[in-house]
């Protein structure tokens, strides 16, 4: 660092940072109540999802099918024949908490498929390109170049419209958009670590390609790696709540957050909670992946680190 | 330079090489053409009659190379159901998107640099952090909820502006502000990181120790170097409205491309969906090279390359 950067950037701070121990990352997570709260946000979102059918089972969900044409619309804590119903219920009577969280089971579970798909995708091409070189690198990164110019929202609804939507038809498409980026990024610091001294060492006690790749590159590279996938998750529940609200994505009577919304949209006027909570559980739990993505970053950033 | 260019240009054929040929192929998937324009009691002579004419006999191959020729020819074919020339119909639609998204993208410049530059100017304040919360949110937020709320609270509730319609600036307001919550997000990041990186380096205190007021330090030649990232991801913004606000086309009723997409595809009116994928295409293609214009115009590394 410059002699004069420090001077500007860090006069007051600096002797605080050296007298300070340095925290661990347990420390640095508990000192930060926005990340706790986007955590227990998440593991409530992804667990309720989870034992969605074991809820219903034990009677503190409603069935998500069940309509009660009597009880239509009716705002949150709404008690109806059958129980409390918290968020109120939809156009046809059913409990929206329910539906919510049996929408966030397919959203979450089909953005999760997809970012995999999409991951395996972009990691395995982008270590090709990057530790091969030469015509295979320039070939897939070709492919990357092509494809990112594609107007990718306009050709996501015509594919899905071509091949019928479906939840795998969904996965697919939502998969093949995702992968450039993933497959770009993997490269980029796949390359920079190719001609690093401990591969080098590696590959001089004989050390096959693959072991290099697998076991020396990919563990090195992978904390970049997680924080971008976390990044795209979240784009990728966005392009699905956009899909499914185009009637692109998942088909009634399932349900979708993104679904729910544009079920809700004819009611807005009179029956605000049928656009306002679906919407909010696609912003929170996109927002909770990211600010969480945003808090790893700053962590695996050691200078960052220092002055968190 | 030139070659620098050169090879981009090549690489945008590329592009559309291979966007042809998904497309064509995607579209061919979508349904029988003639089934749908015919009545539902049309005999079994009239529906291969209209095969013919629709050309759909065909091998898919010769299909193909129809279709190419006449898209070297600037012909993207007659919509199978307003029976105009399919791109006439998509250039018809263009000003209300471009409008759309270069006003949105214009309002989150206008946001992103001065929240951005604060910021940049205190890290780890309470501002900088609260803008960094605000503009992840943003980021989180889909566009197509945001409009909804707006809709029911500015239109229905306060009467400000029309729901839905094209015209004037009201009508721009609320689609606008829907689509500029995500950009407004990105943009303010990486004006705030990229004048971060800037802020650290040498010549700005150079340019301090000549005596030069912060003010001037910070416009000349403090933003001027950061301007570069911040203008591709400007770029990359308005490509993304430019092919995405489709949703937010649809509920406000914006005659713009994305809404005629939709509506071509409910229709199978694959002449025009072909249209407005390689149109949004090319136009992809024109701002990318546009940016790499100013990207060589305004640094002499890459200018002299």
């Amino acid at each position: 660092m410059s002699i004069a950067g420090q001077e500007s950037a860090s006069a007051v701070q600096l002797p605080a940072v050296t007298r300070r121990k340095r925290p661990t990352v347990a420390q640095l997570f508990l000192r930060d109540w926005v990340v706790i709260a986007a955590v227990l946000f998440l593991i409530l979102v992804i667990g309720s999802a989870l034992t969605a059918d074991l809820l219903v089972k034990l009677g503190v969900l409603f069935d998500p099918l069940a309509q009660d044409l009597l009880a239509r619309n009716k705002p949150p804590l709404f008690a109806g024949p059958k129980g409390l119903h918290l968020l109120g219920t939809d156009q046809l009577g059913r409990d929206l908490l329910t539906r919510l969280i049996f929408g966030g089971r397919l959203s979450i579970g089909i953005s999760f498929v997809a970012i995999v798909v999409s991951s395996l995708i972009g990691v395995t091409l982008g270590l090709t390109a990057g530790y091969r070189g030469g015509r295979l690198d320039d070939l897939i990164m070709r492919l990357v170049d092509i494809q990112m110019g594609f107007p990718q929202m306009l050709l996501a609804l015509t594919i899905i419209y071509a091949v019928g939507p479906s939840i795998t038809n969904l996965i697919i498409v939502l998969a093949l958009t995702r992968w450039t980026a993933i497959a770009r990024v993997t490269r980029a610091s796949c390359l920079s670590l190719r001609e690093s001294l401990y591969v080098e060492a590696a590959r001089s006690l004989g050390a096959s390609h693959l072991r290099i790749v697998l076991l020396h590159i990919l563990p090195n590279i992978s904390s970049t790696l997680l924080i971008l996938i976390s990044l795209e998750f979240g784009r990728v529940m966005l392009s699905e709540a956009g899909l499914s609200f185009l009637g692109m994505g998942i088909q009634p009577p399932d349900a979708s957050w993104g679904l729910m919304l544009a079920q809700g949209r004819a009611y807005m006027s009179t029956a605000w909670w049928l656009v306002t909570f679906p919407g909010l559980a696609i912003a929170l739990t996109t927002l909770c992946t990211n600010l969480l993505a945003g808090w790893a970053r700053g962590i695996s950033d050691p200078t960052y680190r220092k002055a968190m | 330079m030139v070659r620098y260019l050169a090879g981009r240009l090549v690489q945008s054929l590329f592009v559309l090489a291979g966007l042809t040929i998904v497309v064509f192929v995607v579209s061919r998937q979508i349904g029988d053409a003639a089934r749908l324009m015919l009545p539902l009691d049309a005999t079994e002579d009239q529906y291969q009659a209209m095969r013919e004419h629709l050309g759909l006999n065909d091998p898919l191959i010769t299909q193909f190379l129809h279709y190419v020729w006449g898209l070297l020819r600037g012909d993207f074919g007659i919509s199978l159901w307003q029976n105009v020339p399919a791109m006439d119909l998509v250039i018809s639609r263009f000003p209300a998107t471009a409008l759309l998204a270069s006003a949105t993208v214009a309002f989150a410049l206008l946001l992103a640099f001065p929240i951005g530059i604060t910021a940049a100017l205190k890290p780890r304040s309470i501002f900088d952090r609260m803008s960094t919360v605000v503009s992840i949110f943003g980021l989180s937020v889909p566009p197509f909820w945001l409009a909804l709320i707006f809709i029911t609270f500015f239109s229905v509730h306060l009467g400000w502006f029309p729901t839905s319609g094209y015209g004037g600036l009201q009508y721009l307001a609320l689609p606008m502000l829907a689509l500029a919550a995500q950009s407004v997000g990105r943009l303010t990041q990486v004006v705030r990181s990229s004048m971060l990186d800037v802020l650290s380096s040498q010549y700005l205190t150079t340019a301090r120790s000549k005596g030069l007021r912060e003010r001037i330090v910070l416009i000349r030649h403090a933003l001027r170097n950061a301007l570069l990232p911040i203008l591709t991801i400007a770029g990359d913004e308005l490509i993304g409205l430019l092919n995405g606000s489709v949703a937010i086309e649809f509920i406000f009723g914006w005659p713009g491309i994305g809404q005629l997409t939709l509506a071509a595809i409910q229709q199978r009116d694959f002449a025009v969906i072909q249209a407005c994928v390689m149109f949004v295409a090319v136009l992809v293609v024109v701002v990318n090279f546009i940016i790499d214009l100013l990207y060589a115009w305004s640094d002499p590394r890459i200018r002299y390359a």
